[in-house]
């Protein structure tokens, strides 16, 4: 057998190299460029009128606005939760799915690929079709439809992330699978499964578009993102609008901030990776 | 744990199983439904004229948005994870994770406010600029969080293989990294393509603002059109369960190239 020379570097590794001196550190230059460009542009504008939003009413202020997202979540995301952890939970164990999982698995990277706008116009079309007005109630709805299937997909990620072993070990042992689901395996996945339930409540926030479809726009009264895309086209409001942005903002970011501490939620663990 | 509570579970869990994967053919069934119910109650439909431009303009601006929003995504999450270290990596990853949590309906803000200049707020071309700028900031962190989980796939042994033969971080990234993941990067593209055509919230606000000034509602992508339709109508135009279908084609269409390049890399 004799030796053989090295083959030449082809023209593609010199592209890729230039790719890797080049485009790849300016995209993430542009990356820090434009997080704190949004920053600086939202702390410049906003923070002057951040008190005034903060204490005048409804829809300068966000008093009104707040409590409208923090009703949409508190009817919204325990019902995400439930159903997203059983649905979960069935494809998990086959024992606990029957036959449902075959139909599920194969659907459910479709369910997450919904988009809002889509969701909210089935809302609001089956709403129109049944003669039904939209309320707070019917975005609820609608943020249900649309996060259902996702919160499901990252709990069941969390799940099969568990220890296979345990999980066999206690079925050997004699117990049922609703039994290892709950005693066995929901204790050393709870914070994981908290700070997806918490990331979800941090999307479900700044959710605007299934709102407005799913909802309606009324002016006063509406979740906190609704009440920005409704009134952000117009300029002369800019400096009203950055503080409720701000203040968006920081909602949204205490949840991802709980997610983070529990745990980290998918989009954050993957971040952190 | 009784046996009633564990059948009542079980009951439950396949129940919402079912539901679960239900959604996107519910929301099909609906917009037939829908379609046929407005073409009973509205004589008039025109369809075609405005909605052939409007899906011009969306799959433009798609297009703009993921080459922009996709390319800086994928190369700050692979400069983040492999071609740096430390502190720096960190702080890199730190501004990645705010775009993360920044709601659509701020970046719309920005778009009206910064992107789309008032002198220049009526010409088609600084609108879809700011648009799809717009859009590439919503898509860039998904466009990360994909790259993240296709580096995070090729096998370890290949850059432990790297590494003893003295690769440093560039070569390792430049003859091991990218080479090893340019299906799923394509995939990635794809992906993405598939998260910017139905865009609303943003595209939507600069579209409005721009309406404003005198933009043509023709040239608005179909998003902007079901949510300015959905919020001024309170009715259902025959063309709305269509404009609904054809995005959803769309965005599905690209959904399953994404899904065949990227494989089993997990999507939400």
């Amino acid at each position: 057998m004799g030796l053989s020379a090295p083959a030449p570097a082809s023209r593609n590794t010199a592209a890729w190299v230039l790719l890797s001196r080049t485009l790849i550190p300016l995209s993430a230059l542009l990356t820090v460029v434009i997080a704190l460009g949004l920053a600086a542009v939202l702390a410049v504008r906003g923070w002057q009128d951040l008190w005034f939003v903060i204490v005048s009413p409804s829809p300068q202020g966000v008093g009104g606005a707040i409590l409208s997202s923090l009703v949409l979540l508190t009817v919204a995301l325990p019902i995400v939760a439930i159903v997203a952890f059983c649905a979960a939970a069935s494809l998990w164990d086959a024992r606990i799915g029957g036959s449902a999982p075959k139909i599920l698995r194969g659907w459910l990277p479709w369910a997450t690929g919904l988009p809002p706008v889509i969701a909210g116009a089935a809302i609001f079309f089956l709403l129109v079709m049944l003669g039904l007005r939209l309320s707070l109630f019917t975005a609820a709805v609608g943020l249900i439809v649309l996060n259902t299937p996702i919160v499901c997909a990252r709990m069941l990620r969390i799940l099969l992330m568990l220890p296979r072993t345990l999980h066999e070990a206690a079925s050997a042992s004699g117990a049922g699978p609703v039994f290892v689901l709950f005693r066995v395996s929901l204790p050393r996945a709870a914070r994981e499964l908290f700070a997806n339930v918490s990331q979800s409540a941090a999307e479900m926030t700044s959710q605007a578009a299934v709102i407005i479809l799913a909802g309606g726009v009324w002016g006063k009264m509406d979740p906190l993102a609704v009440q920005i895309w409704h009134f952000a086209p117009d300029r002369s409001l800019a400096r009203v609008e950055a503080a409720q942005c701000i203040v968006l903002l920081l909602f949204v970011l205490v949840f991802a901030l709980i997610a983070e501490g529990l745990g980290g939620g998918g989009k954050e663990r993957a971040m952190d990776a | 744990m009784s046996q009633y509570w564990e059948r009542l579970f079980v009951a439950l869990a396949r129940l919402c199983s079912w539901v679960v994967a239900s959604v996107p053919i519910i929301a099909l069934l609906i917009f037939i439904a829908a379609f046929i119910y407005a073409r009973r109650s509205t004589a008039a439909f025109e369809f075609v004229p405005g909605v052939i431009s409007q899906t011009a303009v969306t799959i433009f601006l798609a297009a703009i948005a993921t080459g922009a929003g996709a390319t800086i995504g994928i190369g700050c999450a692979i400069f983040s994870h492999e071609l740096t270290r430390g502190r720096f990596g960190r702080i890199i990853r730190l501004h990645a994770k705010f775009l993360a949590v920044v709601p659509a309906v701020v970046i719309g803000w920005f778009g009206v406010t910064i992107l789309l200049p008032e002198l220049h707020a009526a010409q088609p071309g600084w609108v879809l600029a700011a648009v799809a700028a717009a859009i590439a900031i919503t898509v860039l962190p998904d466009a990360y969080i994909l790259t993240v989980r296709a580096v995070r796939a090729i096998p370890g042994e290949l850059l432990e293989a790297a590494a003893a033969l003295g690769a440093n971080a560039t070569q390792a990234t430049s003859q091991v990294i990218l080479p090893g993941s340019i299906s799923r990067l394509i995939g990635i593209y794809a992906a993405i393509f598939s998260r910017a055509l139905p865009e609303a919230t943003a595209a939507s606000i600069i579209f409005f603002a721009a309406a404003g000034a005198g933009y043509p509602v023709s040239h608005f992508s179909l998003s902007a059109v079901l949510l300015a339709q959905g919020t001024s109508l309170r009715l259902i135009d025959p063309s709305m369960p269509l404009v609904a279908v054809l995005l959803l084609g769309l965005s599905v269409t690209a959904r399953v190239v994404a899904a065949r390049r990227i494989g089993e890399l997990e999507w939400v």
